[in-house]
């Protein structure tokens, strides 16, 4: 959990497209969504392959649950 | 007596009276004083020097006073109850010493005796009183009566003066020797302390000592010179203020060679932890190769060179002298050097030859000091200028020759030194062309004749040059020798280009170098080898036998790579044999062979060309020839790629020019691990790229929403507040868990304390919060 953010592959996404510029510490939060989202995407991904009754989380499971994940991350 | 009874005079009368009372000592309170006080002062020491001088003084006018001398006048003390008694006659005289003339008469000649002696000091009155009392009761002696008590008085006066003076005048001296001689002693503790305490009693004594001290110690005192040196005294006392020779070994001049070269590798090897195996072995073999005469100016020079020559440094100059080689040669051996070095970091940036040079320029780069570098440079235009020359037959001599020579940090004695040697190399060779090509190098690069005249002298300066040189194109090659062409392969390859296209040249250089060095170096691996990682395996055969096989193989293998043209390989093989076999120095011998193959493979090349680039710099032709080898290993047709990086660099840029087009979204490591932390159950691997085009969809989202936030506050910049507006949209941050909380929970704390203010003491609040 404690790892060493990325934060400049962090800042690339973001900048990606748009010659946008990125507050300070805007980045870390960036971090945080990402892990929140991460963490969000974990769980449901979990819940799927319980439903599969296997153990471990498989592709496919993560598979299924990202459009749904994505969808309702929007903002 | 008068008849007249009745006119008895009172003269008569006292007379009378006289006579009868002289025989008994009146008693008078000065009598009695004066004894009570002679008495006194006599039962104790010496109360003073002035009141011992006035009893010696009186005892002596007693003994004087009285005709018989009184014996042993050393006991004052015994004396003076002796004179006593005695001096009835005397006492009288004592008495009326003690009378008002008396005191009188003995206050002028006490204040006399004691001015003169009062420096003596108790010392030397305690010391001589009895010489003193000698010389007064001898002088007593001489006197008579008042008159003589005067007389003697004076000569009392005088001589006990004398005799005190003559004491002063030896304590005196002494009590200087005893003064400096005490602070010698007390500055050296362990002698002379016995004496030096003593004073005046024991002055000659101490001064013997103090002058024994002065003589030992270096004699403070005037009185005794010596010719010892006051470190003598100081030896013991303060150590740390001794002038000592610093015990600092000088390092062998291999020994610092070594070093510097592993700084140097080192240095511009962070980037490429690829090559700092082989750079180190080569430096250590180099090390040991570099003859003696090294330069240690020059060693000085290349740590500085190569820290500031950083890989984005070397990434610059890569790409400039590429550009620059074709035009000018000789001149953009500096340049080439750091086109070099950046021709090994960009795979993409340099050309087909570029790339080559680049490489091994590059590779070299980073191993050789900035010396190196600025070898590496000439090497990678002389390859640029020459794509098709892959005949870094000279560059390879070059680079032999600088490796025989030695590691010459400058690259322009490379460059001389490189041509030198190609031009001995060839003259070894048997081949004609090689030696005209080389030849033509000389006579082209005025620096090559100067070169040959100062290569022997130089040997050790260029050897060292060469050495790094060939390192870089070890290195270059190692990049290329990745294919698997052992680095020792390539050097002879280059060797053989010698003249030939640049590229061959880069390689043969390359190669040569390697060989070049391996035959020079005892120890030393095949350069490339050790450098390039890929090149490791063939490090490993760096034996000189398994150098010439490896030449061979490296030969056509790179050969297959870089040139083209088939008759590389074949050449190649020829050269390194023949390079083997001709290397009279090692290098040389391979020179020629390399450059022989070279020469034939040059067939495009021109001899112009590859005669500037033999001349240029080793590395730079190593860098191509590494280059060119590990692309004709991994692929035969890209060339380009093999250019993108010899050995290591080339294994990096390979991957890193497919990698480019791939998107790289955050690291595996860290992702995979946050997934499984917050699975809490297994997880398979292989939902990584799943994960990773998820990920990738959301940041593209996210930027967007960020960006619409942003232009709605009319701001220019994603701030923080954006974020938060997102997770609430999100649905993450509700009215219940503000977002500080979500922070607490999955930041790390370096984080957590940027983005949550924090108050501190003094009113200040961190991180600084601007309304």
């Amino acid at each position: 959990m404690s790892k060493k953010a990325p934060r400049a592959a962090l800042k690339l996404h973001m900048k990606k497209n748009t010659n946008i510029r990125i507050g300070k510490n805007a980045d870390l939060m960036a971090q945080l969504n990402l892990l929140v989202v991460l963490h969000r995407l974990a769980e449901e991904s979990r819940v799927k392959a319980f439903e599969e009754k296997s153990a471990t989380i498989k592709v496919h499971h993560v598979r299924a649950v990202a459009k749904k994940m994505l969808k309702s991350t929007r903002g | 007596m008068d008849s007249t009874e009745d006119d008895i005079s009172a003269r008569v009368l006292l007379r009378r009276v006289l006579h009868t009372e002289l025989p008994r000592s009146p008693v008078t309170s000065s009598a009695t004083n004066v004894r009570r006080s002679m008495r006194l002062k006599n039962t104790p020491g010496l109360e003073s020097p002035g009141s011992a001088l006035r009893h010696r003084l009186k005892k002596k006018l007693h003994e004087s006073a009285s005709l018989s001398p009184l014996p042993s006048p050393k006991r004052p003390r015994s004396m003076v109850p002796n004179t006593n008694p005695p001096v009835t006659v005397p006492s009288p005289v004592y008495d009326e010493d003690m009378t008002t003339r008396g005191l009188l008469r003995g206050i002028i000649q006490m204040e006399t005796e004691a001015s003169l002696l009062m420096s003596g000091q108790p010392a030397l009155q305690a010391s001589e009183p009895n010489p003193a009392e000698a010389s007064v009761s001898s002088a007593g002696e001489r006197t008579e009566g008042l008159s003589g008590v005067e007389l003697s008085d004076l000569t009392l006066n005088t001589e006990p003066l004398t005799h005190v003076v003559r004491g002063l005048s030896r304590r005196r001296p002494q009590r200087a020797f005893s003064a400096s001689a005490f602070e010698k002693q007390l500055d050296q503790l362990p002698e002379d302390v016995s004496h030096v305490s003593h004073k005046g009693d024991i002055s000659e004594e101490k001064a013997d000592a103090s002058q024994d001290l002065d003589w030992s110690s270096g004699s403070k005192s005037g009185l005794n010179l010596t010719l010892k040196t006051p470190f003598v005294e100081k030896r013991i006392e303060r150590v740390g203020l001794q002038r000592k020779v610093s015990n600092r070994r000088l390092p062998s001049v291999d020994a610092f060679d070594e070093a510097v070269q592993r700084c140097l590798e080192q240095g511009p090897n962070q980037d490429h932890s690829l090559f700092q195996d082989g750079k180190t072995l080569e430096d250590s073999s180099w090390q040991k190769f570099t003859l003696c005469l090294n330069d240690v100016t020059e060693l000085y020079v290349q740590p500085k060179k190569d820290d500031t020559a950083g890989p984005s440094a070397e990434m610059e100059r890569d790409a400039e002298y590429e550009r620059e080689y074709e035009l000018e040669r000789a001149s953009e051996i500096p340049d080439s050097v750091p086109l070099i070095q950046e021709g090994k970091d960009h795979e993409l940036e340099s050309q087909d030859d570029d790339e080559e040079d680049v490489v091994p320029s590059s590779q070299e780069n980073m191993f050789l000091s900035p010396e190196d570098d600025i070898v590496l440079a000439p090497t990678q235009a002389m390859t640029e200028s020459l794509p098709e020359s892959r005949d870094v037959e000279l560059q390879d001599r070059e680079f032999v020759e600088e490796v025989e020579i030695g590691n010459v940090v400058e690259i322009e004695d490379q460059k001389v030194v490189e041509i030198e040697d190609d031009s001995i190399e060839d003259e070894n060779v048997v081949e004609d062309e090689v030696e005209e090509v080389q030849d033509e190098n000389v006579e082209e690069i005025e620096d090559e004749e100067v070169v040959e005249a100062e290569h022997r002298t130089e040997n050790p300066d260029t050897s060292q040059y060469l050495e790094r040189i060939t390192r870089r194109a070890h290195r270059s090659e190692g990049g290329g020798s990745v294919l698997g062409i052992p680095a020792a392969t390539r050097v002879t390859k280059s060797f053989g280009a010698g003249l030939n296209p640049r590229e061959k040249d880069l390689l043969d250089f390359i190669d040569g170098n390697r060989d070049l060095q391996d035959f020079s170096d005892e120890e030393r691996e095949p350069p490339g080898s050790p450098e390039f990682p890929q090149l490791h395996p063939a490090a490993e055969l760096s034996t000189p036998e398994q150098r010439s096989q490896q030449h061979e193989a490296s030969l056509a293998e790179e050969d297959v790579p870089e040139f083209e043209e088939d008759d590389d390989a074949p050449e190649e093989l020829n050269q390194s044999e023949e390079e083997e076999e001709l290397m009279d120095s090692g290098s040389a011998s391979q020179s020629p062979e390399l450059a022989q193959e070279e020469e034939e493979e040059e067939d495009d090349d021109d001899d112009a060309l590859s005669a500037e680039l033999s001349v240029k710099t080793p590395a730079f032709v190593r860098q191509k020839r590494v280059f060119t080898s590990s692309i004709e290993q991994a692929m035969p047709t890209a060339l380009k790629e093999v250019n993108a990086g010899p050995a290591p660099q080339v294994a990096k840029r390979a991957p890193r020019q497919k990698r480019q087009t791939g998107v790289d979204v955050l690291p595996k490591s860290y992702v995979m691990s946050m997934f499984k932390h917050f699975a809490k159950t297994r997880v398979a691997s292989d939902i990584y790229p799943a994960i990773n085009e998820i990920l990738k969809k959301y940041f593209e989202r996210l930027a967007d929403d960020l960006e619409a936030y942003s232009t709605h506050a009319k701001r220019k910049t994603i701030e923080v507040e954006d974020f938060e507006l997102l997770m609430r949209r999100q649905g993450f941050v509700t009215d219940s868990t503000p977002v500080n909380i979500l922070i607490e929970k999955y930041l790390p704390l370096e984080y957590r304390k940027l983005l949550i203010p924090v108050a501190t003491s003094g009113n200040k609040v961190i991180p600084k919060q601007r309304r």
